[in-house]
């Protein structure tokens, strides 16, 4: 058995080293043993100190080793997200190594290899069974999600292979060690047994993760970083693989029937035919918006811009709405969970959207197209809440809150009232309170300072002008030259003082703009959350009564009225689970989207004002170049 | 063949060794012109000659331009206000030194005279009236833009000051009258004119006579002097107003930028910000209050350098417009002089012809024609004067405009620059921390320079040096002021940092201090 499996290895190996001397040769093969003999400690450590001195050093190495250093490397963040989801992903990923055993000659062979060729022979008998068993588990882990009986299967077996972990590759316990204080799920000390063979898939595990995000990940953990923003990190790979752009806005109809369509240009893979253009109005994008709203429950959706009814076909404005409509639609396309969602890509391809909103608006009873003026109003739709059958008996009976309504829609008993119970919500909702008004004051000066540059700018012009006529007197030769250039570096300053007052607008004025209607969004989902609550509070309420009256019925013995009761209390037990799962669910959602949202809000706050900053200091040099240059000819 | 000059036609010419060098023979023709013009030169050595021979006649007339014995030093040393800020404002007063060789004058030297500026007005108000030969300059400002109690305000008051009194100096017309000693030699703040001056029409007849067409002037160039005289006093008050309005807008601007400012500092105090993304907050809040303030600063000296300035231009040509007016009322009245005459000459001419006339009235007839010839005469001679007077004083004036409107525009150009500048660094200062806090930006949005922004070492480094600026490779006309690197709101951006650097600052010591500290005044 051993010599088969020395077979299988040796041909495993025969196989890599063919590559290695193709790329690299010995060199290879040595860094292959070094790794493999200073242990990966060092290693890491090394990686985490200086990871851009590693690459440097050894460029003499074949490509295909980097890449596999490289992603040998770069899982080492991948334990950390894997161990901190449950068990279950751990496995998943160690079913990966299979594949990299498959289809790539892995590190992992080779450093075997290598070690074997070092070492004494007598440790390599028991490398090799350790070596097979490997591959054993994980194809065995692949299958075992609960961790019971197979687990304890898998100890039986493992008692060498553990003692050959523990003796030739102790640092890998160490960052068992290291591991473990992370989840805090594994210290059952048969957890801790398996551990090094947890470290060493994921370890060596030629998962695809980018390098980027390691260096990131890396320095967080060095510099401890806070762990939202890391989350955050996670959260905000961009996976977008949309282009859309927002073109040519076109008025159509006539007089009466007057509006904007624009035409979206779309590329993805995702879409049937790869590109699509289709025309859109305004009101599509509410939809969408709508819609989207009610497909995600506690998602923070990108919102589209703000209702005008006056001056609606002033060109800046068009270009300015056009912009918005692009930011929200890219927005939407880089989120993981909205850029699949089946009405944003009918939203993208259909060619007959009036009628497919109708259908899709009825199927999910989102009443997405009866759109309020606010974006922070919500509706709930009873379909997505309870399901097709119930909700069509609720909205038979008019609707969840219906049961309060006396006759006549006047109820005579208090109404059940939902105050929010989590601290968190309540403070958030304040915080949003709060920075909404400041950004309104900001905006609000920022408009004001726009209004004024723009002044400032035609006085300059006049001011200019007055110059030109003094010098059109010609009192002397040079007065009047210097004039004239004096006249003409205000008009040149006139001009960047447009330019910059325009960029400023695009940049910190537009990035407000968005942050604001966002929070419209956010105070949206917040709505979600406290109409649920209510919802829940109203459906436990009528729960409560028919209990009451079941009770009641009860004493007087088994009747139809019981059964009816009965039934009634089932479906409503059934409904208020429904109803409080969602609630939970959408509580949970709005921490993660809040969590996104803020670190999203911030980069695009950064971003904006770095380049603000930078076109402004562009600006000022212009403007003491034109100083200067006057100075030099003139002065 | 590959020559690095051009070929030139005429080179050979030049090169000929047998032609006379052009330079010798141009030569002593120009200095012979040149000492053909000196006599008359050091009588008026600021005008220009292009015609000797009208200026020989004009200095003819105007005797006291031709011998240049009489001179006039004045040093303004000083100037107080008294008063606060709201109070008499207008009204300072003028210290300074005299020197001089003037026979009105009772002794050479005067030190330590004090005049306020009511004397002051007193005596211009008085040349202007009494000297109908020449443009008296006009006074300066009072008080100028940069606000009162300022040291700004005292160099550039004192200086105006001292031009004015240049200017007075340099007219030997003004120079005579006997006012100037009088003026100076009185007690502080008892001068009023002794003589008496009025302008020749005042009040509503000289309004009605200024809608008048003006008479025939034989003097072209005057007769065009008004109206451009009168342009310019009415473009540069349009300039001023214009540079108000754009003042206050911009003042205004300035307000809305602190209140920008303001939002993003409020915004930091947001709890849901982290801390770093607060602290950032705070400080771009804080820059961009600065930059508020620095145009703001712009602002008053955008007025306090141009407008104060074309201020001064404007009542110059006032005085100018106003002089040449009543040069047009003499010869109004010269004309009336004149048919005067001819009335009297015709009288003259009848009681001639008639046979038996009353030796009375033929007495009476001849006194008035003698009466009217000799006025008419004198008005002409006048006029004559005061023509030739104006002629040469229009070209002082003309190049004492020009020298005024460059300098204030140069003025206004560098404190531009100044103020441009540190508005600059002061972007720039906050740039490395808008490059801190967000490792994807920079030139790391292009996927390079991850990590050297975090040095510091290109970001960080104020694109303004001593070896020029980064953006160009001129070399700027002017040296290199360090202190546009720093700013005067540096104080407000950097108040949450350490003490350490309070304390520092303790033992720096500004220039005054450490002359004082060293013995030395340095005043």
């Amino acid at each position: 058995m051993d010599y088969d499996d020395e077979l299988g290895a040796s041909v495993w190996d025969d196989q890599n080293n063919d590559s290695n001397v193709r790329d690299g040769g010995e060199l290879a093969t040595t860094f292959a043993t070094l790794s493999a003999g200073k242990g990966d400690q060092l290693e890491h450590s090394e990686w985490n100190d200086d990871a851009g001195i590693k690459p440097q050093a050894e460029p003499i190495e074949s490509e295909g080793d980097k890449k596999d250093l490289m992603l040998s490397l770069a899982p080492e963040e991948d334990p950390l997200t894997g161990l901190s989801v449950p068990e279950p992903m751990v496995t998943s990923e160690k079913g990966e190594t299979l594949f990299g055993d498959v289809n790539t000659s892995p590190l992992e062979v080779s450093e075997n290899d290598s070690q074997k060729s070092t070492t004494t022979e007598e440790v390599s008998p028991l490398r090799k069974p350790y070596a097979k068993p490997q591959k054993l588990f994980s194809s065995a882990r692949l299958r075992r999600h609960p961790l019971t009986e197979v687990q304890k299967a898998d100890l039986f077996e493992d008692p060498l292979a553990s003692n050959s972990a523990d003796i030739k590759e102790d640092e890998f316990v160490e960052e068992s060690l290291e591991y473990d204080g992370a989840p805090e799920e594994s210290k059952d000390i048969l957890q801790q047994m398996e551990a090094p063979l947890f470290k060493i898939s994921p370890r060596k595990n030629l998962s695809s993760t980018p390098s980027i995000k390691k260096v990131v990940q890396n320095a967080g953990a060095n510099s401890q970083f806070d762990v939202a923003s890391m989350e955050a990190v996670e959260i905000n790979t961009p996976c977008s693989n949309y282009t859309i752009e927002v073109v040519d806005p076109l008025k159509v109809g006539d007089l009466t029937f007057a509006h904007v369509e624009y035409t979206i240009c779309s590329k993805s893979e995702k879409l049937n035919p790869p590109e699509v253009r289709v025309q859109r109005r305004y009101r599509d994008f509410r939809w969408l918006y709508r819609q989207l709203q009610n497909n995600h429950w506690g998602k923070i959706i990108p919102p589209p811009p703000e209702k005008q009814a006056v001056g609606r076909f002033k060109d800046d404005f068009i270009e300015s709405r056009k912009l918005q409509m692009e930011r929200m639609l890219n927005k939407i396309a880089q989120d993981k969970d909205l850029q699949d969602d089946a009405d944003f890509m009918m939203f993208l391809q259909s060619q007959n959207f009036g009628q497919d909103s109708k259908v899709r608006e009825h199927l999910t009873g989102s009443n997405a197209s009866s759109d309020s003026n606010d974006i922070s109003e919500i509706h709930i739709s009873a379909i997505e809440l309870l399901g097709q059958e119930d909700a069509v008996n609720v909205m038979k009976n008019g609707g969840l809150d219906e049961s309060q309504k006396g006759f006549m829609n006047i109820s005579f008993a208090s109404l059940p009232k939902y105050t929010e119970s989590d601290t968190f919500f309540v403070e958030q909702k304040q915080a949003i309170d709060i920075l909404e008004e400041q950004l309104k004051q900001l905006c609000k000066s920022l408009e004001i300072v726009d209004t004024q540059r723009n002044d400032l700018a035609s006085v300059t012009e006049e001011f200019a002008n007055t110059i030109k006529s003094l010098e059109e007197l010609e009192v002397s030769k040079k007065g009047s030259e210097i004039l004239v250039n004096f006249a003409d570096v205000h008009l040149r300053i006139k001009e960047s003082l447009q330019r910059s007052t325009m960029q400023e607008a695009l940049t910190l004025g537009v990035t407000i703009d968005e942050y604001m209607r966002s929070l419209g969004s956010i105070r949206a989902v917040f709505n979600q959350r406290s109409k649920l609550g209510y919802y829940a509070v109203v459906v436990e309420h009528d729960l409560l009564k028919k209990r009451t009256q079941l009770e009641r019925n009860n004493h007087k013995g088994p009747s139809d009225k019981v059964e009816a009761l009965n039934k009634d209390s089932r479906v409503l037990e059934d409904r208020h689970y429904k109803i409080k799962t969602k609630w939970q669910e959408i509580g949970a959602t709005i921490r993660k989207e809040l969590r996104r949202n803020d670190f999203d809000k911030m980069v695009d706050f950064r971003n904006s004002i770095e380049i603000f900053l930078e076109s402004s200091i562009e600006t000022q040099k212009e403007c003491i170049e034109l100083w200067e240059t006057f100075y030099q000819n003139n002065l | 063949m590959a020559s690095a000059v051009a070929y030139d036609p005429y080179d050979d010419i030049d090169n000929n060794p047998f032609s006379e060098p052009r330079e010798t023979t141009t030569i002593p023709q120009e200095s012979g012109a040149h000492e053909t013009d000196d006599p008359s030169e050091t009588s008026t050595p600021t005008v220009q000659h292009e015609n000797p021979q009208s200026d020989e006649m004009s200095l003819e007339l105007v005797p006291e331009r031709k011998a240049n014995k009489f001179q006039l030093v004045v040093k303004v040393t000083g100037l107080e206000r008294i008063g606060t800020f709201t109070n008499k404002k207008e009204n300072p007063t003028l210290k300074f030194d005299v020197s001089t060789n003037l026979p009105t004058f009772r002794k050479p030297q005067h030190r330590n005279i004090k005049k306020t500026m009511t004397e002051f007005q007193n005596l211009f108000t008085f040349l202007n009236g009494s000297i109908p030969e020449t443009f008296v300059p006009a006074l300066p400002v009072a008080h100028t833009n940069y606000g009162i109690s300022n040291s700004e305000d005292y160099y550039k008051t004192v200086k105006n000051f001292q031009e004015w009194f240049d200017r007075i100096a340099a007219d030997p017309l003004i120079l005579r009258s006997e006012e100037i000693a009088f003026f100076i030699e009185s007690d502080f703040n008892t001068y009023t004119p002794v003589g008496k001056s009025k302008l020749p029409v005042s009040g509503l007849k000289r309004k009605t006579l200024k809608q008048l067409t003006p008479p025939f002037d034989e003097c072209l160039e005057l007769a065009e002097f008004r109206p451009l005289v009168k342009s310019i006093r009415h473009l540069s008050q349009d300039i001023q107003l214009k540079l108000l309005k754009l003042s206050k807008l911009r003042k205004s601007v300035s307000q809305d930028e602190n209140a920008v400012g303001k939002g993003f500092k409020e915004m930091a105090q947001d709890p849901s910000q982290t801390q770093s993304h607060s602290k950032f907050y705070i400080k771009f809040g804080k820059t961009l209050t600065a930059v508020g303030d620095i145009d703001s600063v712009m602002a008053t000296l955008d007025v306090a350098t141009l407008y104060d300035g074309l201020e001064w231009i404007a009542q110059d040509t006032y005085v100018v417009k106003e002089s040449l007016t009543n040069r047009h009322f003499l010869m109004r009245d010269l004309l009336q002089a004149q048919q005067n005459s001819r009335f009297r000459q015709e009288q003259a001419r009848k009681l001639r012809a008639k046979r038996d006339v009353s030796p009375l009235k033929v007495d009476d007839a001849i006194r008035a024609l003698k009466v009217a010839t000799t006025t008419e005469h004198e008005l002409t001679l006048k006029l004559r004067r005061i023509t030739a007077n104006m002629l040469l004083q229009k070209r002082e004036w003309l190049e004492w405009y020009d020298k005024t409107l460059i300098n204030s525009i140069k003025e206004y150009t560098v404190r531009k620059i100044e103020y441009e500048r540190k508005k600059l660094s002061l972007l720039e200062r906050i740039r490395s921390d808008v490059r801190a806090v967000d490792e994807a930006g920079g030139l790391s949005r292009l996927g390079r320079g991850t990590g050297v922004v975090r040095d510091g070492s290109t970001a960080t480094k104020p694109s303004q040096s001593a070896q020029g600026d980064s953006w160009t490779n001129d070399r700027r006309s002017r040296a290199f002021e360090p202190s546009v690197l720093k700013t005067e709101f540096d104080a407000s951006l950097e108040n949450e940092q350490g003490v350490d650097e309070i304390t520092e600052d303790q033992y720096t010591l500004d220039a005054r201090s450490a002359a004082h500290l060293l013995g030395s005044s340095s005043f």
